[in-house]
């Protein structure tokens, strides 16, 4: 089509909406990724992430992008991580359903170390369970749905200002490391309208590493610099490259039968996100130094125990909030510090990251849920403070 | 101060427009803001709501948990909304009966011709225009300028004028009403 999707190196001012706009989450994200330089986008539309295929659709062909409608989610990965090996930043939005069918390819990005980004703007489930209704039941799916090893970055973004900064925050760190990375919204964020401010010259670009010797020299595509990642070659240039989902070798040969290579990329790769936790890790502490009752929430349960805490705080009970904002990886440090308060956590589901963060803080902690439909009211969440400070 | 408004109504009515405008105009006025919405499968003809949140300081949950102000332009809204409607209602005086009897204390209550406006300017979609005009003479929630400029940001180009008038016959016809209230002592 003699388009050049390939990333740039600098920021494309002149295709971000700079300025002050009233925004549903679901356009910041797609805002957000124009503005980290996604030039591609496939996708299958479904409720509550369609606003971002749909505004996609709109915005990418204003600024030399391609946007895909696919047959189907499964599809619509493979997509993504087909544009990224030609060296376009690419992304992909879905809600639970859709995020099931990606599951095999997630590995297959996860496998052959391809940066992409999927957002999940997540609904009451399981299978097509309540499409135009919250969940927040999908944040152990985006660690595990996949089969195999593997090491996450995802974000809860809790506004649509935070759509915009962890979209991009998404994309660059899929640049920085060579993995996907993920944006775990919900139907709340997705939907409402709020603030959103976009200074170009605030925004920051990371573009993946590219290969420091000439195409026809020597040049292994999964050799790993310090830093445990490769550069990556684009599919085109003149660089020897092999991808496979198989187990490979630091040439991208498969090595399938052979447990010592398995060993030593696997490793490798887990090690490249693990080894890098400090860095990637991010969470909002709300009065937590005083704090004898600590509530832990993400997305827009978040705001949900922020107003909790606040009435609380009102009524002289000492309540703090550690608010997650990488889900993945989990900041296990942060929450082992909680361990001598009383920590209550808040979640659409039947207690997923509840369970995470008991395992770090080495004690039970309290819930509160909801299934899916109706995000957590700042009552219940109220009402369950008030009950553990009688404790 | 935390401000709370329902605009409730159907599809197809330009209720989330209406929202959208009223958010954005809190913005461009330097506030907060926020609107969710809640509606049907359906895509038209059924009950739909956009609440808007609108604060000095950052809003925590999002949503609207008690209504201050209700706005309504269609029957099914209300009936289904009608137990919480806050301290002002303000209605499509052909679209919407209420059923109040004598208002309750501390309820105030303005029924608005906007429908009836919006056919007299030859389109009828511009109720929610209409509508919003009367809502800021009515509320004072932000001022006329910043409303009429966020509403002439949310329209189409080709519609600019259009819009223009329907918002400031909504805006007579509040302040209209709000002096014969004055006048008759019931406001």
């Amino acid at each position: 089509m003699g388009m050049n999707l390939i990333a740039k190196a600098e920021v494309e001012r002149e295709a971000i909406l700079a300025g002050t706009h009233f925004l549903s989450g679901d356009d910041a994200c797609a805002e957000g990724a124009i503005a980290a330089g996604c030039r591609f986008f496939a996708g299958y539309p479904i409720t509550p992430s369609s606003e971002i295929a749909e505004r996609m659709a709109r915005r990418l062909p204003q600024v030399g992008g391609v946007y895909l409608q696919m047959e189907d989610e499964i599809a619509s990965m493979a997509a993504i991580i087909g544009a990224s090996c030609a060296g376009a930043k690419a992304m992909t939005a879905t809600s639970g359903p859709g995020f099931s069918l990606m599951q095999e390819n997630i590995g297959l990005a996860f496998m052959t170390e391809t940066p992409c980004v999927v957002v999940n703007v997540q609904r009451g489930g399981p299978s097509t369970g309540m499409p135009t209704l919250i969940g927040q039941a999908d944040m152990m799916q985006v660690r595990f749905g996949s089969h195999g090893d593997y090491a996450v970055i995802a974000y809860a973004p809790a506004s649509p200002q935070e759509m915009f900064d962890y979209t991009i925050k998404a994309f660059n760190m899929a640049e920085r490391f060579r993995t996907p990375t993920f944006v775990m919204s919900d139907e709340l964020i997705g939907h409402m309208l709020e603030r959103v401010v976009i200074d170009p010259d605030k925004i920051k670009i990371i573009n993946r590493k590219r290969p420091r010797v000439e195409p026809g020299e020597r040049f292994w595509p999964f050799e790993p610099e310090a830093d445990l990642v490769p550069p990556m070659a684009l599919a085109g240039e003149g660089y020897r490259i092999h991808v496979t989902g198989l187990t490979h070798d630091e040439r991208g040969y498969p090595a399938a039968t052979e447990p010592e290579v398995q060993e030593r990329m696997l490793e490798r790769m887990l090690r490249k996100i693990l080894d890098h936790r400090e860095e990637i890790i991010e969470y909002e502490e709300v009065e937590l130094e005083d704090a004898e009752i600590v509530l832990v929430a993400y997305g827009s349960t978040a705001r949900a125990a922020m107003r909790a805490l606040r009435l609380a705080r009102e009524r002289g009970l000492k309540v703090g909030m550690l608010r997650l904002i990488t889900c993945w990886p989990f900041p296990d440090k942060k929450v082992a510090e909680l361990r001598d308060a009383k920590i209550i956590v808040a979640e659409v589901n039947a207690g997923q990251m509840a369970r995470e963060v008991e395992r770090h803080a080495r004690k039970p902690v309290y819930k509160v849920n909801r299934l899916g439909g109706e995000p957590i009211h700042p009552d219940e969440i109220l009402r369950k403070i008030e009950e553990v400070a009688q404790r | 101060m935390r401000r709370e408004i329902r605009l409730g109504g159907f599809g197809g009515q330009g209720i989330m427009l209406a929202g959208q405008i009223l958010g954005r105009a809190a913005i461009l006025a330097g506030k907060h803001a926020t609107m969710t919405q809640s509606y049907g499968p359906e895509m038209r003809g059924a009950r739909v709501a956009a609440d808007v949140v609108i604060a000095d300081e950052p809003i925590d949950y999002p949503k609207v948990i008690k209504p201050e102000i209700s706005v309504f332009l269609f029957q099914g809204a209300y009936d289904y909304y009608r137990r919480e409607v806050g301290q002002l209602l303000i209605y499509d005086q052909d679209l919407v009966k209420p059923e109040l009897g004598e208002p309750p204390d501390g309820l105030r209550v303005f029924p608005i011709r906007a429908n009836g406006l919006a056919e007299e300017l030859g389109r009828r979609v511009v109720v929610n225009i209409v509508m919003l005009g009367a809502f800021t003479a009515i509320t004072g929630l932000l001022p006329v300028e910043v409303m009429e400029e966020a509403v002439l940001r949310s329209v189409p180009k080709k519609a600019l004028e259009l819009n223009k008038e329907a918002f400031r016959r909504g805006l007579e016809h509040g302040k209209e009403l709000l002096a014969r209230l004055d006048s008759e002592g019931r406001r």
